[in-house]
């Protein structure tokens, strides 16, 4: 599955983005794709992941799961720029992360979108100042930050409560909020670290569903998890660490 | 070709300029909503920071008035002026010429009639009002003493009270020991007003750095959520760069206040104080110091707004 699909709607913002944008043109790791191999990884001496080796394509939907401590947020950030490659290689969305500086992990953050198992939304705004902010911030080229936050919402169901503070939601509503986040700049990559990890069963699987549209309409979903349920209902790609 | 071009180069540069403006006005809505809530404890940086400048600019002031005015005195110091005594006889005046041109150091001396005087004082802002109401010519004729060095001026001064034809209240213009005693006075004073200087920027900077800290540390958590959905540190440190340079227009804008109403005061406190000075014009001093307030705070404030960590 290629990325040609409506959803794509920035791919001239891409091409410009800097030095990041060299890498994209690569047809062995294209857009929206993440392939790491003999990855290896952690925060000061410790060795978190070792040798990770993985290829995924555009559009697929993958579970990343493992025993507590075993590396699964460690393989997000890694892949978000959060935590450095140490040696082995990685591509997402086409960019080198042994070639990633510190100026340009923004860039790369600005081409993905993450759901954090604590939400992260800010307290003060609305779910739709939310969503909103880091478009007004961080997407120059949208040219309505405002039409584009309330679709996001509506994509996830939560239209009706665009002018409500997080502390005004339930956890399955806030974690939609920021998945709403996460998708309202149309990335080729979903990375959701623990999504569900705070969440009753029904909101669960709200947000499974809803990450599943989003892979069916063609975006890259990693969701790391150790939500045995989820896995035994989950027939794709599972990712062991 | 280049005609279909233009108008999509155009399009292309007017999307690009959009979406520039709309950031900008982004960054400023961002950063005013970040400010408001802590209005009060900018007042106070903008108080205490535009009180030490306005003290700082108000020195300065004063500081370049009289130096400038005592480097017009000390370049005065090579032309000195023996002043004739109104009945003074014309073979005593030629006998102090003669004595005064064989001195070491003096170049030359030429007499200047009391007609010549008065009309050099006609010109001069601070001497005219002196003719007003006169019955007859104030001023006194003067031999006119060029000297090579100023040293020289005690040795006129002494030949000058001795000779019959000097007048006998005031022989000389200038004594150049009073200028270098000036001159020593000014040096202590604008060493004084660059430490002050100094120690304001050094306050003035650390006051503003404590508020934008706070600021931040207050922002933690919304820095860092922002900066993970990928927001650049620069566009993170624009609320902090907005709020420095408010804080510094702010203050400046007290300074200048300081500065125009010393400016139109000063003048009368020093000409009672130090009535042989004459003084340039205070509110062209008192504006370049304002300019220079306003940049370096802009530029000082600015640059400790960068020095403040945020997430990346």
């Amino acid at each position: 599955m290629l990325t040609t699909q409506p959803i794509r709607g920035h791919n001239e913002l891409r091409e410009t983005e800097g030095p990041v944008s060299e890498h994209t043109a690569r047809m062995e790791h294209p857009p929206g794709s993440v392939v790491l191999q003999d990855a290896v990884a952690g925060y000061g001496t410790r060795k978190v992941l070792d040798r990770i080796t993985c290829s995924y394509a555009p559009g697929q939907f993958v579970m990343v799961t493992g025993a507590s401590g075993a590396g699964k947020t460690t393989f997000m950030r890694l892949l978000y720029g959060v935590v450095r490659l140490r040696s082995g290689e990685g591509f997402v969305d086409g960019i080198d992360l042994r070639r990633l500086w510190p100026w340009q992990v923004s860039g790369l953050r600005r081409r993905l979108g993450f759901v954090f198992q604590s939400y992260e939304l800010l307290p003060h705004l609305t779910a739709l100042e939310n969503v909103r902010l880091p478009l007004e911030l961080a997407q120059w080229s949208i040219e309505s930050p405002e039409d584009v936050a309330h679709h996001a919402l509506r994509r996830v169901g939560l239209a009706d409560l665009a002018d409500r503070r997080p502390d005004h939601l339930s956890g399955g509503q806030q974690q939609r909020v920021a998945i709403a986040r996460a998708i309202a700049h149309q990335p080729r990559i979903l990375l959701a670290d623990e999504p569900t990890g705070n969440l009753d069963t029904i909101a669960t699987w709200q947000v499974l569903d809803l990450l599943a549209e989003l892979s069916e309409d063609g975006m890259t979903v990693l969701l790391a998890t150790h939500d045995a349920t989820a896995l035994q209902h989950f027939d794709g790609e599972v990712l062991r660490l | 070709m280049s005609s279909a071009s233009s108008p999509a180069f155009a399009r292309k540069v007017g999307r690009q300029l959009n979406a520039v403006r709309r950031h900008a006005l982004s960054l400023l809505a961002y950063s005013w909503h970040w400010q408001r809530p802590h209005l009060i404890s900018w007042a106070g940086s903008v108080i205490v920071v535009g009180s030490l400048m306005a003290l700082a600019a108000s020195v300065q002031l004063t500081v370049t008035l009289v130096g400038g005015a005592v480097e017009r005195e000390m370049q005065s110091a090579s032309q000195i002026q023996v002043f004739l005594a109104d009945e003074a006889k014309p073979e005593d005046v030629s006998a102090l010429t003669a004595q005064l041109k064989a001195m070491q150091g003096v170049k030359g001396v030429q007499y200047r009639s009391k007609a010549e005087a008065a009309k050099l004082a006609s010109q001069d802002s601070q001497l005219a009002p002196l003719s007003n109401g006169a019955q007859s010519n104030p001023y006194p004729a003067t031999l006119v003493v060029d000297v090579q060095d100023p040293a020289v001026g005690g040795r006129v001064a002494e030949a000058a009270q001795k000779s019959a034809a000097a007048d006998r209240q005031v022989p000389v213009s200038y004594t150049p020991e009073d200028a270098r005693k000036l001159s020593r006075i000014l040096d202590v004073l604008r060493f004084g007003a660059l430490a002050l200087d100094l120690g304001v920027a050094l306050v003035a900077t650390m006051a503003a750095l404590r508020l934008f800290r706070s600021e931040a540390r207050a922002r933690r958590q919304e820095l860092r959520i922002l900066a993970l959905v990928g927001v650049r540190p620069t566009v993170l440190r624009a609320p902090l760069l907005f709020q420095a340079l408010s804080v510094a227009l702010a203050a400046s804008a007290l300074t200048l206040l300081a500065l125009w109403w010393l400016g139109t005061t000063l003048p009368k406190g020093l000409s009672y104080a130090l009535p042989f000075l004459t003084l340039s014009h205070p509110l062209i001093a008192a504006r370049d110091i304002g300019l220079v307030t306003v940049v370096g705070s802009c530029v000082l404030l600015g640059s400790s707004a960068l020095l403040v960590r945020v997430p990346k």
